[in-house]
């Protein structure tokens, strides 16, 4: 069951131990797999020594996304633009040891404000489109040109580049596509079929300076990890409090292991000056209680800046359980 | 209540140290082990599909937005 309570502890006990670096290491059923797929940490129980074939596609995936990010990249150099990966591929390859545990559907990559066009050219040239991909044919479509303009106008981002790639298809994996089978990866005759979709930043949001993602070396190819942390945290969240459900599991096992390696005096810095204070103080505190080696932050960091975008803990939603009524009201 | 006096308490009950209760399913050892039973609703609920419309799947994932925006924000 999607709401199963054994489940989501499970996941919250795979998560305590993540953070603790000494992951849970089990056999997961059918349906606690499933489970877990949907929150993109399937394999985060797996010895990944030992990976199963779910964990061997997944890496395969990752590496074929990689590759071309790569490759973009050293065109992106020859001319000059300065490029640096971050989100997911980053965290993957700087933290995790390049080793996913699950599918990302994309690449994030970060260029100077003014070097779209150019970014936009040498993804061209690598055979990427900006267009949507045809579920029933297995085909990218362009997209319409209004709608790329229309997303693209005043947008921290370009519209999203996809290039259809093919692996063969392991045998132990054909009859059971419905175990494997998400964006980006489809089961297609006898291959897997990958899209592997770059994303083109300009900044990381609309009102996030494009200076804070090149601090540090000049040819570093990742943003801060402070600042990273600093952005996974608070989109983390603000998810949460939209309301809507957020299944994904996985950006929290990416910050039980980030948090313990960054500047959080940094991190706060970014937050009082974005009024994201709260979003990165609860999802912090969260992670230190479910047992990430991190010193807890106090809550007067809460009175630091702007309380605007301070909707409460929201964790318990995530958690299936109520928040208390604060102490003030009792 | 935490030393900060907030309260963590539901979050500590869902987090805690119970038994997994996995047992009442068999292990996904082997790749060959039948697709998962028409009663579980994963079956009837397909796979991330939040960005699909139609027979298409929107590559273009976020909707922009600003931090400090707060509920209307997406951030990266």
């Amino acid at each position: 069951m999607l709401s199963d309570p054994n489940h989501l502890r499970l996941a919250f006990r795979g998560l305590r131990a993540w953070g603790s670096e000494k992951p849970l290491q089990m056999s997961l059923s059918a349906s606690e797999r499933e489970f877990m797929a949907r929150r993109r940490i399937e394999t985060a129980f797996e010895d990944f020594s030992a990976p199963s074939q779910f964990q061997c596609l997944y890496r395969n995936v990752f590496e074929r996304q990689m590759a071309a990010v790569e490759a973009v990249r050293k065109d992106l150099k020859v001319l000059d633009v300065k490029s640096r990966l971050y989100k997911g591929a980053a965290v993957v390859k700087q933290i995790l040891g390049g080793e996913p545990f699950s599918v990302m559907r994309d690449v994030d990559l970060i260029v100077p404000p003014d070097c779209g066009a150019k970014a936009r050219a040498v993804l061209s040239h690598h055979g990427f489109q900006q267009a949507d991909f045809n579920l029933k044919t297995r085909c990218l479509g362009d997209a319409d040109p209004n709608r790329v303009a229309a997303y693209e106008a005043n947008s921290y981002e370009l519209y999203a580049f996809s290039r259809v790639e093919r692996l063969a298809l392991p045998a132990a994996l054909a009859d059971c596509p419905q175990l494997w089978q998400r964006a980006p990866i489809w089961h297609d005759g006898d291959s897997v079929l990958v899209l592997v979709t770059i994303d083109v930043h300009v900044r990381a949001a609309e009102d996030i300076p494009a200076d804070y993602l090149w601090t540090g070396p000049e040819d570093h190819s990742f943003i801060d990890q402070s600042t990273e942390a600093w952005l996974l945290a608070t989109r983390y969240y603000l998810d949460l409090v939209r309301q809507k459900e957020r299944p994904i599991l996985r950006d929290l096992f990416y910050l039980a292991r980030l948090l313990p390696k960054v500047d959080v005096d940094l991190c706060l810095a970014h937050a009082v000056r974005h009024d994201t204070v709260p979003a990165f103080f609860y999802t912090y505190n969260f992670l230190q209680a479910a047992g990430v080696p991190v010193e807890p932050l106090h809550p007067d960091v809460l009175l630091k800046g702007n309380r605007k975008n301070d909707f409460g803990w929201q964790y318990g939603k995530l958690a299936g359980t109520l928040d208390a009524v604060p102490p003030v009201a009792a | 209540m935490n030393k900060f006096g907030i309260a963590l308490t539901g979050i500590g009950v869902a987090m805690g140290g119970a038994a997994v209760a996995s047992t009442l399913e068999a292990p996904l050892n082997t790749l060959s082990e039948p697709a998962l039973s028409a009663a579980d609703d994963v079956k009837t609920t397909p796979l991330f599909t939040e960005q699909k419309e139609g027979d298409v799947y929107i590559t273009a994932s976020s909707v922009g937005g600003s931090v400090g925006g707060g509920v209307s924000a997406s951030v990266v």
